[in-house]
């Protein structure tokens, strides 16, 4: 079940936890499923553990595109989806340089699953 | 026969005549007044706090004397530690031993003012300090210091130091970062000695020792987990072992053994049933690569297996952070929901290597206190001592725990 687990998984990793889910990372991340789930997209998207960037949620990763965003809406659930389809980044939100996203991607590079941390149920 | 100072626990609650019958108060009838030989005593005592840290205390003392005054004591029976039941026992048989070590500590550092921080669900041991001090108030014995209780919140992190001030201050127990700690800044802003109330209760009888302070003291130990009758034992750590404390508690029930032992709290590291034979001082405990604490000892059965124990530990501590530091929470949660993997059978030997993996990330991290650290030691060691355990989960789809396992989780 971890073959292939690594970064080429086409994931979008959304925290629940406390933090972000007062902050909507739920709804979002149902908005996520919905869109992925419209337009028939390969894509995954997972419940997440924590990125440790609580202060500045809801927080998401895509695992492949090795993007970071934060303070994350609903109404950003499309443009992140197409930026994992290969898309542009949506600009406004995208913390991929910022020192968490640095320390995650250290992470990816370290050999770090997030598949790991994921809280849904394993497909 | 004992003094009253001398051995921290009578076989019941003793009133101020009890104590003083048995030469209580006598301590600080002879150094109380004498502030100049009261520090140079209190600087030498080999005392470490036992509330778990075991910060020397006479460095603590000389912290708190460095700013001005006024200060304040804090005597803190929070006792958040799961198994921990010493402080409740100590201050429900003898608040008198911790209220005139606190009153020597006020002494030697001139506060104006004790409060004995008791958590608030242990009704029977406030009830006792409560009467205790309606003594010491009657008798006059506190002279012109304020002695009052404020009752502790029962959340784990309200007994770190700087949690109980903020409590004091009326806001949320949780802990402020520290510096400033709390011996130059603490309640009202003012320098305040906080320490664990065993730590004062070892003062009466250690400052009235001359030459042989180093002596052995008696530590209070509760010994809980798989054994007959848990309960607290005071105990000399110089010649009782692991094995003698279990052996106190009834042993193991059954035919099960035992197969682990966390000698200091949830915190500390597994040992296993290889270490019994070591002394109960913070050396020793040390020496076998765990930590003492609190001498909150866990005793584990093989009946049980060490993956859901290492689970229930990190997850009470992925429940017990307190949101604060995003570092600890993103650490805590992701070691409970790894170990969850691993006790689901969910989980292959690379996903055990995530955990070093997750403390670099957080280890350049702000946190607020010591929680963050708190699981490593825990989970580290039940996968070195019991990894056919973890393999049991990981390669065998099959749990080592046995049906017949008669303890609580």
């Amino acid at each position: 079940m971890y073959e292939g687990s690594g970064s080429e998984e086409r994931i979008i990793h959304v925290c629940v936890n406390m933090d972000c889910a007062m902050r909507g990372s739920e709804a979002l991340r149902d908005r996520l499923q919905a869109a992925v789930d419209e337009q028939g997209a390969d894509l995954e998207v997972n419940d997440y553990v924590c990125f440790a960037a609580c202060e500045q949620g809801p927080n998401l990763l895509i695992e492949h595109k090795r993007a970071f965003y934060s303070e994350v809406s609903e109404a950003d659930a499309e443009g992140i989806v197409a930026h994992a389809l290969d898309g542009p980044p949506v600009e406004a939100i995208d913390k991929s340089s910022s020192f968490i996203a640095k320390k995650i991607f250290n992470m990816l590079d370290a050999g770090f699953k997030p598949g790991d941390l994921s809280l849904s149920e394993q497909t | 026969m004992s003094s009253a100072v001398e051995r921290l626990l009578p076989p019941e609650r003793e009133n101020l005549r009890a104590y003083r019958d048995r030469g209580g108060y006598q301590t600080l009838a002879a150094f109380g007044h004498n502030q100049d030989l009261l520090r140079e005593r209190v600087a030498s005592v080999t005392l470490t706090g036992l509330g778990g840290a075991h910060f020397p205390f006479a460095t603590k003392v000389s912290a708190v004397l460095k700013t001005p005054g006024p200060r304040y004591v804090v005597a803190n029976g929070a006792e958040d530690e799961p198994g921990s039941q010493k402080d409740k026992l100590l201050i429900e048989r003898n608040p008198h031993v911790v209220i005139e070590g606190a009153l020597l500590a006020a002494a030697a550092v001139d506060a104006d003012e004790v409060i004995f921080y008791i958590r608030e669900s242990l009704l029977e041991a406030s009830a006792s300090m409560a009467d205790a001090l309606t003594e010491v108030a009657a008798d006059g014995l506190a002279g012109d210091r304020v002695l009052r209780i404020h009752a502790a919140p029962i959340t784990y992190v309200a007994g770190e130091a700087s949690a109980a001030l903020r409590s004091l201050a009326g806001e949320d127990a949780k802990p402020n970062a520290q510096p400033p700690y709390p011996s130059e800044s603490g309640y009202l802003g003012q320098p305040t000695l906080v320490s664990n109330v065993e730590t004062f209760a070892n003062l009466p009888r250690m400052l009235s020792d001359d030459a042989s302070s180093a002596a052995s003291r008696s530590r209070l130990a509760t010994v809980t987990g798989d054994v007959v009758s848990p309960g607290v034992f005071e105990v000399d750590p110089l010649t009782t072992t692991l094995r003698d404390l279990i052996a106190m508690a009834g042993g193991v029930p059954g035919e099960a053994t035992v197969k682990a032992v966390q000698p200091g709290g949830p915190s500390s590291a597994y040992v296993s049933a290889t270490q019994l034979d070591t002394a109960l001082t913070n050396e020793a405990i040390r020496g076998i690569g765990s930590q003492p604490g609190c001498l909150a000892i866990r005793v584990v059965a093989d009946t049980r297996c060490m993956v859901e124990e290492v689970a229930a530990v990190a997850a009470f501590f992925a429940r017990e952070q307190c949101g604060q530091c995003p570092g600890c929470r993103m650490k805590t949660t992701s070691y409970s929901t790894l170990l969850g993997k691993v006790v689901q059978g969910a989980a292959n030997w690379e996903l055990l290597g995530q955990f070093a993996t997750i403390d670099e990330f957080v280890a350049d991290m702000p946190r607020k206190c010591a929680l963050i650290d708190m699981p490593t030691a825990p989970v580290m060691s039940a996968v070195e001592h019991f990894r056919s355990d973890f393999a049991d989960h990981i390669d065998n789809e099959k749990c080592s725990a046995r049906n017949d396992s008669q303890s609580e989780k």
